[in-house]
């Protein structure tokens, strides 16, 4: 529904500029927050596909939809031009400008999918202890759920042998990351070894 | 741990370097005052109209200046969207400019955006590499100096920060910087340079600057620009007396005889005179009020104002209190209302997260009478309808419920909150905003001071809202909003 929510939108602004009973000043000013809004709920949706909630993103994938926002928003300057230039009062027609909202709307799945593909290959994945001994490194890292960016980013990998974080140095360590829906938790991981 | 401070690439506050006071600003002060203002444009030009507006005898454009720059310092704001999104937005906005705080980066960014052909400048300060991107939110907002920037043409670097402190270069991202500018040049080789206010009134400021001259000169003890026609009198003669009487006035600190040019003519049988012819005269039929009534109606246009922004309201040239609401009306459609969506627009583009909004609280007193009148109509008739109706010794029913009535109420009279609501509007909630929700807190509105509104969320047409707002002021006739509104409903209803 929200893409038609979406589309409805933009129509309803193009509509109110060109009949001339918003100005060029409001057009831009709701356009952006119509954008705004829905662009991110289309990022949300995507994730939301793998599970991955709007808090639990990282700084590049929230950066990644600031700026293709942004990006989108740059156009509409020269949109509210071009709908002002061929208004109602000045004898334009409505209908192509309503067919260059069908381009506007399809932004939509167009982020939606970005998202899909941008945050679900970087999963939650929480850490879970393996059928051994505990040593103490493990025992603070067990249950603890971050990105999977994050523990390759870190380097803090269960079974590498040698490890110098965990106390039992990896090599008999059977700990493994697996995939989960849980909340990621909060904070840095624990001090280690 | 990382400050503000430390991420600018400003090096304002960089206790190994701090300047004494006007030491870096030599090209500021050294402009020669009587040189002509630089033709558009030239880095020149904004040297000299920065000059230019505060050079002595320019009191009214100051006025002017001033004026504008405090209007939008009192200028209330608010930030709506999740609550611990806004409240960290507020913080930054609150502590912008290094901690001095907001009205200093609005004075600043005001005062560059209104006398500055380039516009105004913020540098947006956040973490990541500072040729970069930021990486993360905007962590800080610091005005730049016009003066030192340079627009570039480049979508990506679009400015170039010629910092003084180091006599370096640094490209500026466009993640990290906001360029705000008054009419920006189409000429794309002029890479957005503007057209500011100040520039508007430069022709009519000189004829203000030079009548401020012509008086000085009259009132002061010292002789005008003119030419002195002696006869009879000896250059030794003149030189001596004019020495005698220059070396005592200098003793004073005042400069004589600068401006006036002499001749001498020697004649007999002419008795001994000396004649002023004075360069400068006021011209025919010369009335001072009116030129600077005039003069104030060319700025209250090149700033897009009112001229009762800049002037006393009285009956006259500047016309009548009834054409003074009108004009106040219209003029919020211009400079000031420009200037307020420059500002809105930058700071929720670039400046707080997509999820949260920032508006200016435009009303005034007699928007807010005019407001207060309205509320109270509406509340009157609806209250009617809950009058038990009696006609003889028939009673009748009540044509609406309590609940009926407190909806309208809420949905109708401004100061009745939508938490008065009985039914909540909720076809269109949506999962995902409601999942947002519990991550980040509930919607808010919270405004310059800090105080926070929470709002329930309701589907309302805001498009058709402002279409209505924009009636209810007079800007268009009710058959557009009519049209406009049986446009929308057809458009809905094809699309089922």
């Amino acid at each position: 529904m929200s893409i038609q929510a979406y589309r409805a939108a933009l129509r309803s602004n193009v509509r109110a500029l060109w009949s001339g009973v918003i100005n060029q000043s409001q057009f831009q000013n709701e356009m952006g927050l119509v954008i705004n809004r829905r662009l991110s709920q289309a990022w949300d949706e995507g994730a939301n596909e793998c599970g991955i909630k709007p808090n639990e993103f990282t700084d590049e994938e929230n950066l990644i939809i600031t700026q293709r926002i942004r990006q989108e928003l740059n156009f509409v300057a020269g949109f509210s031009s071009d709908i002002n230039d061929k208004s109602k009062a000045n004898k334009g027609k409505l209908g192509p400008f309503l067919q260059r909202v069908d381009t506007w709307t399809n932004r939509y799945t167009e982020v939606k999918m970005k998202a899909s593909a941008v945050v679900c290959g970087n999963l939650k994945k929480v850490w879970r202890l393996g059928a051994s001994e505990h040593c103490p490194s493990c025992l603070k890292l067990e249950g603890k759920v971050k990105r999977n960016s994050f523990w390759e980013n870190s380097g803090i990998l269960p079974r590498v042998p040698g490890a110098g974080y965990l106390k039992c140095r990896g090599y008999k360590c059977q700990c493994t990351l697996q995939d989960t829906s849980l909340p990621i938790s909060k904070g840095g991981l624990p001090r280690l070894p | 741990m990382t400050t503000v401070e430390q991420l600018s690439i400003q090096k304002r506050i960089d206790k190994k370097n701090i300047n004494r006071l006007g030491s870096q600003s030599g090209v500021l002060w050294f402009v020669d005052k009587s040189k002509d203002i630089a033709d558009w444009w030239s880095p020149r030009r904004d040297f000299d109209l920065r000059d230019f507006y505060l050079a002595e005898g320019n009191d009214i454009l100051q006025g002017a200046v001033s004026s504008l720059v405090k209007k939008f310092k009192s200028m209330n704001w608010s930030l709506k969207g999740p609550k611990q999104v806004v409240s960290k937005s507020q913080d930054i906005l609150a502590n912008s400019e290094f901690g001095k705080g907001w009205g200093t980066l609005l004075s600043k960014t005001i005062t560059d955006y209104l006398t500055q052909d380039q516009g105004a400048f913020w540098e947006l300060i956040g973490k990541g590499n500072t040729t970069g991107s930021i990486v993360g939110p905007v962590l800080g907002i610091a005005h730049l100096d016009s003066k030192y920037c340079q627009l570039t043409g480049d979508p990506i670097y679009p400015v170039l920060f010629n910092n003084p402190k180091d006599n370096k270069s640094r490209k500026l991202h466009f993640t990290r910087v906001v360029h705000l500018v008054d009419m920006p040049s189409p000429m794309e080789e002029m890479n957005e340079i503007g057209f500011c206010a100040v520039s508007r009134t430069i022709a009519s400021s000189n004829v203000l600057l030079k009548l401020n001259r012509y008086k000085n000169e009259k009132l002061s003890d010292l002789p005008p620009a003119g030419l002195l026609l002696l006869n009879n009198i000896l250059p030794g003669q003149w030189d001596d007396a004019s020495k005698d009487y220059s070396r005592e006035r200098r003793r004073l600190g005042q400069e004589l005889w600068a401006s006036v040019m002499t001749f001498f003519g020697m004649d007999p049988s002419q008795p001994t005179t000396a004649e002023f012819v004075s360069f400068a005269d006021l011209p025919d039929a010369f009335n001072e009020l009116e030129t600077t009534n005039i003069y104030i109606n060319i700025v209250a246009l090149a700033f897009g104002v009112d001229a009762r922004e800049f002037w006393p309201v009285s009956v006259g040239p500047l016309g009548t209190a009834a054409e003074a609401s009108i004009q106040h009306q219209k003029a919020r459609g211009k400079g000031v209302g420009d200037i307020i969506s420059v500002i809105e627009r930058a700071i929720n583009w670039k400046v707080i997260p997509v999820s949260a909004h920032f508006k200016f609280d435009f009303a005034d007193d007699s928007e807010d009478l005019l407001r207060a009148e309205v509320n109270d109509l509406k509340t009157k008739t609806i209250m009617n309808m809950f009058r038990p109706q009696k006609v003889g010794e028939v009673d009748f029913d009540l044509p609406v419920t309590s609940k009926e009535i407190r909806q309208m109420l809420a949905l109708n009279v401004e100061y009745f909150r939508r938490e008065f609501l009985a039914v909540e509007e909720i076809d269109q909630i949506e999962a995902i905003d409601i999942e947002r929700e519990k991550m980040y807190g509930p919607i808010v509105e919270i405004d310059d001071k800090g105080i926070v509104y929470i709002e329930k969320k309701k589907n309302i047409d805001r498009v058709f809202a402002i279409a209505k707002k924009n009636y209810d002021e007079g800007l268009i006739p009710l058959d557009s909003l009519i049209e406009f509104r049986l446009g929308e409903v057809l458009d809905e209803y094809s699309s089922l």
